[in-house]
C-alpha cells in the first residue's frame, strides 16, 4: 500500500498565539498521542504535505500566505486550528482581516475553538493524516468521519459547545446581544423561534451562559470540534422553542418560564397568576385584580 | 546604610533638573506655552504643557535631548471641529512630561531626527489618524497594509455596531441557513 510520511509545516496568519501554544502542547505532551500519528517538522515549505494554519488571515499576512501556497506540491492537506482560520471569529468584518482562510486555499479540516482542546487539535491532525493518505492512494475522501484517537474526556468545568433546555429558553434575544462573534442567532419561524447556534464561529466564552436570565443555555463537556470542511455551515445546534395560545385573546405568545416569574413577581405567589395569558392579557387581569 | 544614601541623592538630581527645564523652557517659550506641574497619589513628579504653535514643539525637543530624555510613546485623537490633538510623553530622568500641540491641517513636525525614540510613536499617528509628520526619516508603513486607507480611527464606527458583531449583516449566516434548509 502506497503511504506518505506526513511533514507538518505550520503557518500563522495574524493569531493571538493561543492556537500556536495550545498547539506546542499538543506536539510535546505524550498524552495527547500526537507521537502516534508519526508526523514529521518540515523545515520548508516545498517538503511539507500538511499544511497547519492559525490566525484570521490579517490583510498583513495575506500576501505571506499566498507566495507561501504556491511553493507547496499535491498532494498536500490544509488543517485550520482555532475558531478564526474557520470563520475569523471574533475578528470578523474588522478592516485589517481579509480571511477566513478558506477564501485563499482549500481547506480540509477545521478545528474550531479559542483555542481548542489539544486533544480536538490532536484528533483534527489525526484526520488530516488520514484524509492525506487517502489522497495518495487516490480513493474517495470520506467526508464524515469517525473520531480516531480514544479515551479523551474534559473536566466538568470545561466550556464547551453550547447547548439550550428549549422549555427554559423565553427567546428574549440576550444571548444575541451579548455573543462577541455573533454565533447565536434566534429568527421565528412560523409559530415557534429557531434557536441557532453556529458552533464553527463560536469564541466558548461562556458570555451567553453568563447572562442567560433564565439559565436555558448551557456550555456542554463536549469539544468534539475537528470537523471536515463540508461540515463548516452545518456544524450547529438547533432548538425549537414552543408558542402558546393566550387563553383570552387567543393570540399566539411566550409563555414565561416560572424562573422568570419568580424574578418578576419577588413578592407575589406566582402560583396564583394566570399563567396562560399573553402579556397584554396578563397587564389588563393584574389592574383589575388589584385596583377595581 | 550607603544604599538609602543613594536613593536619596537621586530623588535629588531629579527635583533640580525639573525645575532647571521648567524655568529654561519658559525663558525661551515665553507665553507660546502653558506649563502645570502635577503630582499622582503616589508622589510622581509630572508635567502638562501645552503649546500655542505646534512649530515650538522642535524647542521642546531640543531642550529633552540636552537634559537626556526620552520620548515613552505619544497619542493623538480627532476633535468634533476635524483637528487633531497630539500628546508627547517624555521622560527625563524619572518625571513625565506631556507636551500637547494641537493641528487643524493634518501635518505636524517630526521630533524624530532630534529624538530617535519618537519614530515609531509618529508613524503610528500617521496611520491610524492620516496627520503627517513632517521631516520623518521613515516614510514607509508600520504595522498597517497597504490596502488599508490611511486614518482608519478617524471613522466613526459605533459601539452598539462594535458590541453587536455580525450576526444579522453577514453572508456567511446566510450560507448556514442554507445548509439548515437543506437539512
Amino acid at each position: 500500500m502506497n503511504k506518505l510520511k506526513p511533514k507538518l509545516f505550520r503557518i500563522n496568519t495574524g493569531s493571538c498565539n493561543g492556537c500556536d501554544v495550545e498547539f506546542l502542547a499538543t506536539a510535546l505532551v505524550d498524552k495527547f498521542q500526537f507521537h502516534k500519528l508519526e508526523v514529521e517538522i518540515a523545515e520548508e515549505i516545498s517538503q511539507a504535505n500538511l499544511l497547519v494554519i492559525t490566525g484570521p488571515l490579517t490583510a498583513r499576512s495575506e500576501p505571506f500566505l499566498k507566495s507561501y501556497i504556491n511553493k507547496l506540491s499535491e498532494p498536500y492537506v490544509v488543517v485550520g486550528i482555532g475558531t478564526c482560520s474557520i470563520t475569523s471569529g471574533i475578528f470578523r468584518d474588522s478592516y485589517a482581516i481579509n480571511g477566513p482562510t478558506d477564501k485563499v486555499i482549500d481547506v480540509d479540516i477545521n478545528i474550531s475553538g479559542c483555542p481548542p482542546r489539544p486533544q480536538s487539535i490532536a484528533e483534527g491532525i489525526a484526520k488530516g493524516v488520514a484524509i492525506l493518505n487517502q489522497k495518495v492512494q487516490n480513493v474517495n475522501i470520506s467526508k464524515q468521519m469517525d473520531t480516531i484517537l480514544q479515551g479523551f474526556e474534559a473536566p466538568k468545568s470545561f466550556r464547551g459547545k453550547i447547548n439550550l433546555h428549549a422549555n427554559l429558553c423565553t427567546a428574549c434575544r440576550t444571548c444575541e446581544t451579548v455573543c462577541p462573534s455573533g454565533a447565536i442567532n434566534i429568527t421565528k419561524i412560523g409559530d415557534k423561534y429557531e434557536h441557532k447556534v453556529w458552533h464553527n464561529t463560536c469564541c466558548f466564552c461562556g458570555n451567553c451562559v453568563f447572562f442567560c436570565p433564565t439559565g436555558a443555555i448551557y456550555n456542554t463537556n463536549d469539544f468534539d470540534t475537528a470537523k471536515h470542511q463540508d461540515e463548516k455551515y452545518s456544524d450547529t445546534n438547533i432548538s425549537y422553542i414552543k408558542t402558546d395560545n393566550c387563553s383570552s385573546c387567543n393570540k399566539r405568545y411566550k409563555k414565561p418560564t416560572t424562573g422568570l416569574l419568580k424574578k418578576a413577581y419577588i413578592n407575589d405567589d406566582i402560583n396564583k397568576l394566570n399563567n396562560n395569558l399573553c402579556p397584554e392579557c396578563r397587564k389588563k387581569e393584574n389592574f383589575t385584580r388589584m385596583y377595581l | 546604610m550607603p544604599r538609602v544614601q543613594k536613593k536619596r541623592k537621586f530623588y535629588k538630581d531629579v527635583f533640580v533638573n525639573t525645575s532647571k527645564f521648567i524655568k529654561i523652557l519658559r525663558e525661551t517659550l515665553g507665553e507660546q506655552c502653558s506649563i502645570k506641574e502635577d503630582k499622582d497619589s503616589y508622589g510622581n513628579h509630572s508635567i502638562w504643557m501645552k503649546l500655542k504653535v505646534k512649530e515650538s514643539i522642535n524647542v521642546v525637543a531640543n531642550s529633552i535631548k540636552s537634559f537626556k530624555g526620552r520620548c515613552i510613546v505619544a497619542t493623538a485623537y480627532k476633535n468634533r471641529d476635524g483637528s487633531h490633538t497630539i500628546i508627547y510623553h517624555f521622560d527625563i530622568n524619572g518625571t513625565i512630561l506631556n507636551v500637547e500641540i494641537k493641528t487643524n491641517d493634518n501635518m505636524f513636525f517630526s521630533i524624530t531626527p532630534i529624538i530617535p525614540s519618537a519614530n515609531w510613536a509618529e508613524r503610528e499617528i500617521r496611520e491610524m489618524y492620516g496627520v503627517e509628520p513632517i521631516g520623518h526619516p521613515n516614510t514607509d508603513r508600520l504595522f498597517l497594509d497597504y490596502s488599508i486607507a490611511k486614518g482608519v480611527l478617524n471613522e466613526f464606527i459605533p459601539l452598539s455596531k462594535l458590541q453587536r458583531g455580525v450576526s444579522k449583516t453577514d453572508i456567511m449566516w446566510k450560507k448556514v441557513e442554507e445548509d439548515i434548509n437543506n437539512g
